[in-house]
């Protein structure tokens, strides 16, 4: 008697706590850290998403960007992926060939709501995997004041004016003309906005390395140029993007190429530089390059989620593209707004710098998604690093660059 | 007959003692299985992952052979990263050694203020090897680094110095880092070693007329010998390890000029997304370190032998 009292004790319990499980699902969010203003964005969202979907238990992680890719990688893994991360574009093809990345089913009413060009990147083969998070384009940066110095009117258009502008801030004491960026993370990209400039491209047509064109040599040895004739920062091999914000904001720097939180920082950190923003200098193609990040699904496969689950992580993906949403999201961070609605919003259309990041899109590049991206851009970097120090001639560095970036096209 | 009593007296407490140390032995046994998993895991699991291949998530697909050893050993960027190691371990180990027996021997004399140098060199050991990098990379900073600036105002220098835009000098930066950091924990071994030199011995010394280079070729080095060997295996296998010092300063650029083993073999993982070379890479240098600390243990119960 006692026994089986027991017993269906036991079972009710379980029962109970079964229900609480299927009661209250947690959807996990893993995020990369943009700027302080990031997990407050993500946490004050999630509050507000379980005020009216008290069955659903948000958890938002952050982590650096550096980190992201080890991060999920070993998640995955461990089958512990979280249901939603933002990631760098660059990845999903590994995941798309992996199979952990969930195809996205939208209604059209949400994805029209998008800026068409901006879908783009994550859309392979007419699927799409995943949403553009924070979109972003680059532009040439240019300190007002040192061009009055140096009896310049207006930013350079072409790659001989920025070189003949560069030169005339160098001259100034203790000043730069053009900040080229030689050490890590984009090094490889700074190079790209010239070679997209003379027409060039990262992957040609015919699915071999762009390195081996005319254009990707005449972009080089232009770079080299400017090192050599010293209109640029010394030691461009040490050199981070953020370096050459540093030197921009001390109001050393006369021009550099940067992406638009670029405005806030300069507010924040030396708000006594008067800038322009600029479209890039080109030689015969104007370009800008875009990024977007894009936040994705993982398959219930490496999550562990349940059908519940996989719909509540949805609900809270559309949700943070809410407009109110978004447009906080963009006004904290300073990225470009990826929704048609939130591009209209006045905050955007009467924000005269943001805006002249927004004029560029319209000839703007993405990056191609290859994969193995990151070994290409570690080669490429590596490249230049070994022209711009002197190490090796820019035609010989590039046949051979291209040969093994060749091979690694070659290895899908 | 008077023999029996005695063995009996001495079998029962060896029977004790055996069952002592089998007791002893079951309780330390879930300690010791657990240790040996939290050891032998990742090594199993390293050895099955180098001989596989794996997919763009680091997950299995299906066996490899010596794929994996062919791509790295084939690999230039791997074999000069192997040889800058052993450059880098032998120039930061070498050098921690010796500055830091003179700091040892120094502070073994009777100076005044003793405790306290003794305890500025523990300070460093406190701090983390990265806030101590990112402190000396602000320094040695070409544009808005303290010595680059000083030289310019003092106009001996024409230009910023760049350290860091140069492999070679890039990785003298990060040795001498790697020296600095090194140091509080060698130091504090040799000077416990000395102090467990008996006063007797070195009085004995004196009186024989052992001083100077002589007093300590021949009785502080023998006498501190075992101390010696344990800072150079520890030295050895963390700076062969050492990552977040090259990482920090220049995460192994440029073009590859300070990149070691163990930042190739990051990037190797979680850039390039080749689990299997990656394993391939940290199965070898987990060998290589393997191979010197048991000639290091073999070599000093020789001297102890001896």
């Amino acid at each position: 008697m006692k026994r089986r009292h027991s017993l269906v004790l036991l079972l009710g319990l379980a029962l109970a706590m079964g229900l609480g499980v299927a009661g209250a699902t947690t959807v996990t969010v893993q995020i990369p850290k943009y700027s302080d203003a990031t997990k407050p964005f993500f946490e004050s969202a999630a509050k507000a998403f379980m005020q009216d979907h008290p069955d659903i238990k948000i958890n938002v992680q952050e982590t650096s960007w550096d980190n992201l890719h080890q991060v999920l990688v070993t998640d995955i893994a461990a089958k512990k992926a979280p249901d939603i991360s933002i990631i760098g574009t660059r990845w999903l093809p590994e995941y798309i060939s992996a199979n952990v990345a969930m195809p996205l089913e939208l209604p059209s009413s949400f994805t029209d709501r998008f800026i068409p060009a901006f879908l783009g990147p994550s859309s392979i083969q007419g699927q799409l995997y995943g949403l553009p998070w924070a979109a972003s384009d680059r532009a040439l940066i240019y300190n007002k004041d040192l061009f009055k110095q140096a009896g310049i009117t207006d930013p350079p258009k072409t790659w001989d004016e920025l070189q003949a502008d560069a030169a005339k801030i160098a001259k100034l004491p203790g000043r730069y003309g053009f900040g080229l960026q030689g050490s890590q993370i984009e090094t490889d990209v700074y190079y790209y906005y010239f070679l997209w400039g003379d027409g060039g491209e990262i992957v040609g047509q015919d699915g071999k390395s762009g390195l081996h064109s005319q254009a990707a040599l005449d972009a080089l040895t232009y770079l080299k140029g400017l090192i050599d004739a010293k209109v640029v920062e010394p030691n461009v091999t040490s050199n981070t993007r953020e370096d050459l914000r540093t030197l921009f904001g001390q109001g050393r720097l006369g021009m550099f190429i940067y992406l638009p939180p670029i405005i806030g920082w300069l507010k924040d950190n030396a708000p006594n530089v008067d800038y322009g923003i600029a479209p890039l200098p080109y030689k015969t193609t104007p370009v800008t390059y875009a990024v977007t990040d894009t936040i994705m699904m993982f398959k219930p496969s490496v999550t562990g989620a349940s059908d519940q689950q996989v719909k509540d992580a949805q609900a809270f993906l559309e949700f943070v593209f809410s407009k109110d949403n978004r447009v906080n999201y963009n006004k904290q961070e300073g990225f470009l707004p990826v929704l048609q609605d939130v591009a209209q919003d006045p905050y955007f259309t009467g924000n005269e710098k943001l805006n002249a990041f927004v004029q560029l899109l319209p000839t703007a590049k993405f990056a191609p998604i290859i994969p193995n991206w990151e070994k290409i851009a570690q080669r490429t970097t590596t490249m230049l690093q070994n022209v711009y120090l002197g190490q090796e001639q820019p035609k010989a560095a590039l046949d051979s660059a291209a040969s093994d970036i060749d091979q690694i096209l070659q290895q899908q | 007959m008077a023999a029996r009593p005695t063995a009996q007296t001495r079998r029962r407490p060896r029977a004790t003692a055996f069952n002592e140390q089998a007791f002893a032995y079951l309780l330390l046994a879930p300690a010791f299985l657990l240790a040996l998993a939290v050891v032998g895991y990742p090594i199993v699991n390293t050895v099955v992952t180098a001989f596989s291949k794996t997919n763009a998530v680091g997950q299995l697909a299906g066996p490899a052979g010596l794929g994996n050893f062919h791509k790295i050993f084939t690999d230039p960027i791997f074999l000069q990263a192997l040889w800058r190691t052993a450059l880098w371990t032998l120039w930061v180990v070498g050098l921690t050694t010796v500055i830091s027996m003179v700091l040892a021997l120094i502070l073994y004399e009777d100076l005044r203020g003793r405790r306290v140098f003794q305890l500025i060199l523990l300070i460093p050991w406190a701090t983390s090897v990265t806030m101590t990098t990112v402190a000396w990379m602000w320094t040695i900073n070409g544009q808005v680094g303290l010595i680059s600036n000083t030289l310019q105002v003092w106009g001996w220098i024409p230009e910023p110095l760049g350290f860091l835009a140069r492999g070679p000098s890039a990785l003298v930066v990060a040795i001498a880092i790697g020296i600095v950091v090194s140091i509080p924990f060698t130091t504090s071994v040799l000077v416990s070693g000395l102090h467990s030199i008996p006063d007797e011995i070195l009085e004995a010394g004196v009186l024989d007329g052992a001083q100077g280079w002589a007093r300590f070729r021949y009785l502080i080095m023998p006498m501190i010998g075992p101390f010696l060997t344990i800072t150079l295996v520890i030295n050895l296998i963390n700076v062969f390890n050492s990552f977040p010092i090259i990482w920090t300063l220049t995460q192994g650029g440029p073009a590859h000029g300070t990149e070691v083993v163990v930042t190739y073999l990051y990037k190797t993982a979680f850039r390039f997304n080749e689990f299997g070379q990656a394993a391939a890479m940290s199965l070898i240098t987990f060998i290589i370190l393997l191979v010197l600390s048991i000639a290091f243990s073999i070599q000093t119960m020789r001297t102890r032998l001896s």
